[in-house]
């Protein structure tokens, strides 16, 4: 198929188009997407020099060509119980956009799944779950192959400094 | 083409810009009850230079008011008038106009600025009201023509005195408007003859308006005593006949054939340089084929050139007598007067026919001397491009240039040492590779120290505008303030002092505007009546500290409390318990007391959150000390350099991390036995006759206590004066590191000033030592250490 280029707006939806690329990977047998467009490269899990005083979800910092790049476990963002890590852990280099221009992170992901093509009009907007859950950093959900993906909108969750809870987050979409 | 003097344009804004900096700086130390010739001439030097520049590129602009100025400085050097404080002021301020009249030049614009004018004014109103005998040049409006006939005879030696005769005659020549330069004297023969004697003298006719003797004789105030000057005015009017053909049009398009013949037109052109002066030389590229086409032995160029000078056809028809036969020349006299220097076009129709009707009779007939008349491409301007490229520059010393070429050729032996090893390489050439390499290393470092030298600037650059700033602000509050500069030498990056001029001004003008007090004011406090404001750098660790430091009324800790609280930014119980250094922290708050601009304090704060995060942008520190009624000291700690840092690795636990190494003061072994435990969970170690507080550096970044702290060692590092002590488990090798930053793609640590890279590709922390001791708590102590102390 034809990959469509999408016109990414500021806060990184693409209001204008109507499809987009969307890269998923697997965390606790739920598939989650990113925007292509942010996905710098992917990487092999490699040791990182651990940051004092850091919350628990930055695993640290590694060097990527000569830029310090922090690195994020997602499960432990999203509150999932942690994996070892090991030659085949999946690292996504991500370009986050930030108020002040852009910044790179990684994130440590259980297996980078697939690619898929996506129109705006297959996406759900992320369920409003009330003031107790924040799901500002949901793009959208879609069906792909009647599972459900959950498209991430990287820029706000990786810049939010309260990283939610999924274990709530996931009782609430199954409620 | 014009002959391209542009590229030396920015070498003499560049030379322009300091000597204003200088003149500026000799007016500040200007005393106007005695004044010192010494700093007169430094102002008068700089002065002239610039009209000298300015004339030599054209920029008459420049050069026409720089001119009244000099004219000024010339009669106070010579002590025909004395100076007031508001002549002083007056030069100050012509001194900002000709810095604007430089900014405008950059951008290829040679024109008065409206304050220029004005300045220019003022100055010749100064000049006019002054001594009777000094005659206003530019003033001078009457159509009478002077003429002077000037014969200068430089001695022998006067080329190796550094001084050009050929400038002195330009220089001459750019004071009237017409002018004609004979050259008299005899070449001696080839024997005889010696390349830095002058065996020449030279005859000058120039005719223009309001010339006085004391201008031509400023022209060649340089070589004064180094050579003979007869000046005659009003001499024979044959230079106002002549008036319009000292100026020719020559056109010459060579043959193909010409190179073959062994000229070379280029000697040509010299040689009529030496005529006169080549207003323009224009190449025309017309007839050049194409790159593959092109027979380098032929010549496809053709020339328009005009020449000022000469009075005399047959002069220039010598110059071509070689090439008579080999190409089109064509000579003709312009009259100035008609033909606009540069854009007049000749069209083609007129180009063979010499314009008659401009030429008087008098004149020696212009005629073409080749018969084979050949289109005259019209002389086209060149678009000129706005080119205000704010390319900055820095000057270095030879000295530094000289070590880093010898450390490169250093490296370049290594290398080829170390290539050579490799090409045939077996196990016992081993020790030979280690020591080679070991050389490589020592270049390398050699070498990046010198380029990080390079970028090291005295940090005068930085505070050198501060004595006039405050100078004039002083004036315009009424207030007498001295200004103190110390440790002027201090070196710091060119980054770093780039950026922080703006802060050092603000907070400058802070305290001249509401620090210090006024004159009545101070004389009730008792104190003396000329405050006193300090700028002081120095070196501290592997910082540069910069001080300003005011005698003024100080800081009012209960008012910036109430303003605090006032705006909700603290609450009394928090007001209670903060220290002085806390409370004051709070003008740098954004907004802090724009608020209320009309009380004393509030100005304080306009714009210092500002200055606090251009100071935290380089990774800085800004401390305020006051005392009410006794003076503020603000103190601005930054690093070195951004760069690069000479770090000592440590390891912790499984982690490695980077002190920099001017923090460290000693490493030793840490004995359980000096330890004593203190109330509040701190540990202190008894280091020789004092009791240093300990800080476990894997406790204080969060992971586990170091358990076996009888085979850990202790780095004992300073930080902000005091002694601290670091629980470290190995000492690892000292190297530079390049420091990375960590906010580029996460956020400030604190405890952590950056991070590098080592060798092995991994991440390495660089600590930040002030930083550490504020997590582990220990600067409470250090606070306790320091009341103990004084108490």
């Amino acid at each position: 198929m034809q990959a469509e280029k999408i016109d990414v707006g500021v806060n990184g939806q693409s209001d204008s188009a109507t499809s987009g690329q969307y890269l998923t990977f697997i965390m606790d047998d739920e598939e989650y997407g990113v925007d292509i467009l942010c996905v710098q490269e992917i990487r092999g899990w490699e040791p990182t020099t651990p940051l004092p005083n850091a919350p628990s979800q930055i695993k640290g910092v590694i060097n990527l060509r000569g830029t310090i790049v922090p690195i994020v476990d997602l499960r432990q963002c999203f509150g999932l119980s942690g994996i070892e890590y090991s030659a085949i852990t999946v690292v996504i280099v991500l370009k986050v956009r930030t108020e002040d221009g852009s910044r790179i992170m990684g994130i440590v992901v259980d297996a980078v799944s697939d690619v898929y093509t996506l129109s705006r009009s297959d996406m759900r907007s992320a369920p409003d779950l009330g003031s107790s859950i924040d799901t500002d950093f949901i793009q959208g959900l879609v069906t792909v192959d009647e599972k459900m993906v959950i498209l991430l909108d990287i820029d706000k969750l990786l810049t939010s400094d309260d990283l939610p809870s999924l274990d709530e987050l996931k009782s609430a979409l199954s409620a | 083409m014009a002959v391209d003097l542009k590229q030396f344009h920015q070498v003499f804004i560049e030379e322009s810009v300091e000597g204003l900096d200088a003149m500026e700086s000799a007016l500040m130390e200007l005393d106007v009850e005695s004044i010192d010739d010494e700093v007169i001439n430094t102002i008068f030097r700089s002065a002239h230079s610039i009209k000298g520049g300015g004339g030599t590129f054209g920029f008459s602009a420049l050069a026409g008011f720089t001119h009244v100025l000099e004219t000024l400085l010339d009669e106070v050097r010579s002590g025909q008038r004395g100076l007031a404080t508001e002549h002083v002021n007056l030069l100050l301020k012509s001194v900002d106009c000709m810095r604007e009249m430089l900014a405008l030049i950059q951008d290829e614009r040679n024109e008065y600025t409206p304050t220029a004018i004005e300045i220019q004014a003022a100055l010749e109103a100064v000049l006019g009201q002054g001594s009777e005998e000094s005659v206003v040049v530019e003033a001078v409006e009457s159509n009478a023509e002077n003429f002077w006939e000037v014969i200068f005879k430089p001695v022998a030696g006067i080329i190796r005195t550094g001084n050009d005769p050929l400038r002195l005659i330009r220089d001459l020549c750019e004071l009237a408007e017409n002018s004609t330069v004979e050259l008299l004297g005899d070449t001696p023969n080839f024997e005889n003859f010696i390349a830095e004697d002058c065996c020449y003298h030279w005859k000058i006719n120039i005719d223009g308006e309001g010339i006085t003797e004391q201008a031509i004789r400023e022209v060649f105030e340089w070589v004064d005593g180094d050579c003979e000057l007869l000046l005659n005015s009003n001499v024979s009017n044959t230079s106002s006949a002549c008036e319009s053909e000292h100026r020719w049009r020559i056109h010459f398009a060579p043959y193909p054939h010409l190179f073959q013949t062994g000229n070379d037109p280029l000697r040509i052109f010299n040689e009529l340089s030496h005529l006169g002066e080549i207003a323009i030389c224009t190449l025309n590229t017309a007839q050049l084929p194409s790159f593959k086409l092109v027979d380098s032995e032929k010549c496809y160029l053709s020339w328009d050139l005009e020449l000022l000078g000469p009075s005399c056809k047959n002069e220039i028809d010598e110059v071509f007598e070689w090439v008579t036969g080999e190409g089109d020349i064509h000579i003709e006299a312009v009259n100035s007067s008609v033909l606009s220097p540069v854009n007049e076009d000749v069209t083609e129709a007129t180009a063979t026919v010499p314009v008659q009707q401009n030429i008087p009779s008098v004149a020696v007939a212009p005629v073409a001397v080749s018969n084979v008349p050949a289109a005259e491409k019209p002389t086209v301007k060149p678009v000129q491009k706005k080119a205000s490229s704010e390319s900055s520059s820095i000057r270095v010393g030879i000295d530094k240039i000289d070590s880093l070429i010898n450390m490169v050729g250093e490296l370049v032996i290594t290398q080829s040492m170390l290539g050579q090893l490799g090409a045939d390489f077996d196990m016992q050439s081993l020790p030979k590779l280690i020591e080679g390499l070991s050389q490589l290393e020592q270049n390398t470092r050699e070498l990046q120290e010198s380029v990080m030298r390079i970028r090291m600037l005295p940090i005068s650059f930085a505070f050198s505008r501060f004595p006039r700033m405050v100078r004039d602000l002083g004036q315009s509050l009424d207030k007498k303030i001295d200004l103190i500069l110390q440790g002027e030498n201090t070196e710091l990056d060119k980054t770093v002092m780039e950026k922080i001029g703006d802060p050092l001004v603000h907070l400058v003008r802070n305290s001249v505007d509401h620090g210090i007090e006024t004159s009545a004011d101070r004389i009730a406090k008792g104190k003396p009546e000329v405050g006193t404001v300090t700028l002081n750098a120095y070196h501290q660790g592997g910082n540069v500290v910069i001080e300003i430091i005011d005698d003024g009324r100080g800081l009012d800790r209960n008012q910036i409390a109430a303003k605090g609280i006032e705006r909700g930014l603290v609450n009394d119980t928090d007001v209670a318990t903060y220290t002085d250094e806390q409370i004051f922290d709070l003008i740098f708050q954004p907004g802090f007391s724009t608020a209320d601009k009309v009380s004393d304090l509030s100005g304080r704060g306009v714009g210092m959150d500002v200055v606090k995060r251009n100071i935290q942008a380089l990774n800085g520190v800004v401390e305020i000390q006051s005392k009410i009624g006794e003076g503020t000291k603000i103190r601005i700690s930054l690093p070195l350099t951004l760069a690069i840092l000479d770090g000592q690795l440590v390891r912790v636990g499984p982690d490695t991390y980077i002190f920099p190494l001017v923090s460290i003061v000693e490493s030793m072994q840490y004995r359980e036995e000096f330890v004593s435990h203190i109330a509040g969970g701190c540990s202190v170690f008894k280091l020789r006759d004092e009791y240093v507080p300990i800080v476990d550096l894997s406790e204080a970044f969060g992971n586990e206590k170091v358990v076996d702290s009888e085979r850990s060692l202790m780095v004992v590092v300073e930080c902000d004066g005091f002694k601290v002590g670091m629980l470290v488990d190995e000492l690892m090798a000292q190297q530079q590191v390049v420091i990375k930053s960590l906010e580029q793609n996460y956020q400030r640590i604190e405890g952590v000033s950056g991070a590098t890279i080592l060798g092995d590709g991994r991440v390495a922390l660089i600590i930040d030592v002030p930083g550490v001791v504020r997590l582990a708590g220990a600067d409470q102590l250090i606070q306790q250490n320091t009341l103990r102390k004084t108490a």
